[in-house]
């Protein structure tokens, strides 16, 4: 996607497409933090669950630079408040906007409330290891990503009924 | 007993010879935002119940209207 190509876009367009690049981000990420989460479980540390794991966080890297960096093309060409705040002028794509991260926001906050209440309890320790809380943290990190991505791409492109 | 948002933008685009995209680009949204409208999954502002309506040279009653169910 050019420079060209996205001035040539009309500003509800450019708004959709950025929210699109920002779900797909979020997945990537998502995967990122998955991974993060994961990481030290005993049952990684065989050959191929390794390998399996290495390349999925390498991969969620590079995707998540490249949707970052396709995004960052989107700056200057619509207002500035829409580009940071995600709050669009195009009725639909602010709601499906709204709508992701109001589901985020959910699952963070339910997530974040329940380490909080279990997170210093001994069974939850042994059960995670030493790095528990912190594991757990990253895991609600990866859902919400994921759930924010998921629902948005769904909603601007599930069932459509075209002209 | 509920109230349901029902429309009329799909015959009155076809009485006008206009695609969703014309539609769109013609009162300043996205065509999803007009594709959601006219298939009743997205309850439109006012704004652009106002500006469909003045495309159509209509009353924005003879775009929408309220259609009671049960």
């Amino acid at each position: 996607m050019t420079a060209a190509s996205i001035t040539s876009m009309s500003v509800a367009e450019k708004e959709q497409v950025f929210l699109a690049l920002n779900a797909k981000c979020s997945i990537a990420l998502s995967f990122f933090w998955m991974c993060l989460g994961i990481d030290g479980a005993s049952w990684l540390s065989t050959g191929v669950a390794h390998w399996i794991y290495e390349a999925t966080l390498l991969c969620s890297l590079c995707f998540t630079l490249y949707y970052a960096s396709k995004s960052w093309k989107f700056k200057g060409m619509f207002s500035a408040k829409a580009y940071w705040t995600m709050q669009f002028s195009d009725e639909y794509t602010d709601y499906v906007s709204a709508l992701g991260m109001r589901l985020a926001f959910m699952v963070m906050s339910v997530g974040l409330m329940a380490l909080v209440i279990i997170g210093d309890d001994s069974w939850f320790i042994e059960l995670g290891g030493a790095g528990a809380q912190l594991g757990f943290a990253n895991i609600i990190l990866s859902l919400s990503f994921l759930l924010h991505g998921v629902v948005v791409l769904l909603k601007l492109y599930g069932s459509d009924e075209d002209e | 007993m509920n109230e349901e948002l029902d429309n009329h933008i799909h015959k009155l685009r076809l009485q006008h010879k206009l695609s969703q995209q014309d539609l769109a680009t013609a009162i300043g949204v996205s065509r999803k935002t007009i594709s959601t409208v006219e298939t009743g999954r997205f309850t439109p502002s006012v704004v652009i119940a106002l500006k469909i309506a003045e495309h159509f040279n209509v009353p924005v009653e003879s775009v929408f209207e309220l259609k009671k169910s049960q």
